[in-house]
């Protein structure tokens, strides 16, 4: 669970640093409804969840609202279980 | 030696008021009776010198009831968009529809058949929305935007093979204008049918044209979108509505702005708006080079202006109803990248695309190659999906042009949308993710910076020939001449002007 919260705090910061931002971050902290990340931010957390977490969009309804915080994105991706990578 | 200490006052009044939101006696005073009325008149005040009344009264209404019946907001929201509804039936029939109605609507009610013809869109709206809850895994409920375009365009063939006289075509010109603009409220209300935090009906309704905003482009996005930017303290509203005002006087200048710079370009420089020199370019009047680029660079810098000035307004009577919108323009003159400028140039327009073209596409298509993948979905989104919503929130143009007219005249716009959809494509894929992009985080210093600005700003003001003037009544191709023109090549390649005012003799002859 905090290699979960640790990987994905690490990914979300390394978006926020792309975007020149360097406001600090909460878990609980909006991200995208917010605008502090934008649909590239999107993009990037989609292509990071399918490639660790093994996700598959295309078969399930995607709503950003539901991956507002880094709490958000940790629930969804304890729900997914272990890393593709931890697992492999 | 007084202008200086003048100067000071008036800049620390600035920065002072810039600083409302945060300063804590103004939310104190924002958040007592006194403080809300001076907030409402002052609000009221602003808009009314910009906005047309009938709008500004329904906008200060609206958020009023909306901000202090927060319990009943979902039907104040309904409420205020039926009240919207009847002052101005007509707020989505742009310039050429009065005319061909006028023409060909004698004896009908125009205005009543406006409102007849909204709110059956609107009790269907609700039906389809019933029909989503229960069937929420059906083709409608899955792809709204496809179905409702599959519908469009069934009844614009169908209204195109009728007889040109029929009287039919008149009732279905009007059903196809409201239905285009009520198309993307709809999309929104229909995914929000299916998402965890489901609004009401009257919620969803309510947000169909808000009170805040008489465009076809949902700024606001749908009703679950906007139950997340509710203030949620009255602290946070007061400190909401002390940002909208704020915002108000921001568009208020900016407006100003925009009529300055063009008042200084044609009184100083003598050089009229851009697309008075397209049109003298058209008929065979070639500018001199330099009077055609400041007539595009002013050209660009007002719709910039415009564009900003506009969301700024709308999006300050939300918040003036206590929803923490993100703004429409957010500094797009620091965009770094075409990427970035497009996130930052017409948000919510930005939102629309991505939320029905580019997501649907970047989950289906080239998921094994990422770059070619983002790349797709981005041209998808700001190509194919830019386009389509113009063609489609222009439908009436098909008729009150003629297909033929109107279809050469969009020409011009795929053509922007397309080069547009490729720009910020390569803009995107060449960002990538976030492990191939490490490397190249955006800096630069000060010569990066102006170097950014005059790629993107340069890019965009190319365009603005292509998108920025929507008029249909000129070509691709006397676009693409006059662009030639001012790239300096010379006029006896082109044509000349004989050949160009001839052919557009020619065209309006047709």
């Amino acid at each position: 669970m905090n290699d979960n919260r640790s990987l994905i705090r690490a990914f979300i910061e390394e978006c926020l640093r792309i975007r020149d931002d360097q406001g600090g971050l909460t878990d609980s902290e909006s991200l995208f409804l917010s605008g502090r990340l934008d649909s590239l931010g999107v993009t990037r957390l989609v292509i990071f969840l399918e490639e660790n977490y093994g996700v598959d969009f295309g078969q399930q309804q995607f709503d950003v609202g539901e991956f507002d915080t880094v709490n958000d994105i940790v629930a969804f991706a304890d729900e997914c279980g272990p890393t593709v990578t931890s697992a492999s | 030696m007084t202008v200086p200490a003048v100067t000071e006052v008036s800049g620390s009044q600035v920065r002072r008021f810039l600083a409302i939101d945060d300063d804590p006696r103004w939310i104190a005073f924002a958040m007592t009776v006194p403080g809300r009325a001076v907030l409402f008149v002052a609000f009221g005040a602003v808009l009314a010198a910009t906005a047309e009344p009938r709008v500004a009264v329904v906008a200060v209404a609206g958020a009023a009831a909306c901000a202090f019946l927060k319990e009943r907001r979902d039907y104040v929201l309904l409420l205020s968009m039926l009240a919207g509804l009847f002052l101005s039936p007509a707020w989505h029939w742009g310039t050429s529809l009065p005319g061909f109605l006028r023409e060909r609507g004698s004896g009908l009610h125009v205005a009543q058949a406006q409102r007849v013809f909204t709110i059956a869109i609107l009790g269907l709206s609700l039906l389809s929305l019933r029909y989503t809850r229960q069937h929420p895994s059906s083709f409608y409920a899955r792809r709204p935007v496809v179905s409702l375009l599959g519908v469009m365009l069934s009844l614009t063939l169908f209204a195109l093979a009728l007889p040109r006289q029929a009287v039919a075509i008149v009732f279905l010109v009007l059903w196809l204008k409201t239905m285009a603009a009520y198309m993307w409220f709809l999309c929104y209300a229909v995914v929000d049918q299916r998402s965890r935090q489901r609004p009401s009906m009257p919620y969803a309704l309510g947000t169909f044209r808000p009170f805040w905003a008489p465009f076809t482009t949902p700024l606001g996005k749908g009703a679950a979108y906007l139950s997340r930017m509710e203030s949620r303290s009255r602290e946070d509203l007061a400190r909401t509505q002390l940002k909208a005002v704020k915002l108000l006087v921001w568009a208020t200048v900016l407006f100003q702005l925009s009529h300055g710079l063009q008042a200084a370009s044609t009184r100083l420089l003598g050089v009229p708006p851009l697309h008075e020199v397209l049109e003298a370019f058209v008929h065979g009047s070639a500018p001199t080079v330099a009077a055609g680029w400041i007539a595009l660079v002013v050209g660009t810098a007002r719709a910039a202006l415009e564009l900003a000035g506009w969301g700024h307004q709308i999006v300050a009577c939300a918040r003036l109803g206590g929803f923490r919108l993100p703004r429409n323009t957010f500094r797009p003159l620091e965009s770094r990248t075409l990427v970035d400028f497009w996130n930052r140039y017409f948000f919510y327009f930005k939102e629309l695309l991505v939320d029905f073209f580019f997501y649907p596409t970047f989950f289906r298509f080239f998921r094994k190659r990422p770059r070619v993948r983002v790349f797709f979905a981005t041209f998808v989104a700001a190509g194919v999906g830019n386009a389509l919503y113009h063609f489609v929130r222009d439908v009436d143009l098909l008729f009150t042009m003629g297909p033929r007219a109107a279809l050469v005249g969009f020409e011009s716009y795929v053509f922007y949308a397309t080069i547009l959809a490729i720009g910020i494509g390569l803009s995107q894929a060449r960002l990538g993710t976030v492990a191939s992009s490490r490397s190249r985080s955006v800096d630069g210093g000060a010569l990066g910076r102006v170097w950014s600005f005059a790629c993107v700003w340069g890019f965009v003001a190319c365009l603005h020939i292509f998108g920025g003037i929507e008029a249909r009544t000129y070509s691709l191709s006397d676009r693409l001449s006059f662009m030639a023109h001012e790239l300096g090549v010379p006029d006896a390649v082109l044509g000349g002007p004989a050949a160009r005012s001839a052919s557009n003799v020619e065209r309006n002859a047709k």
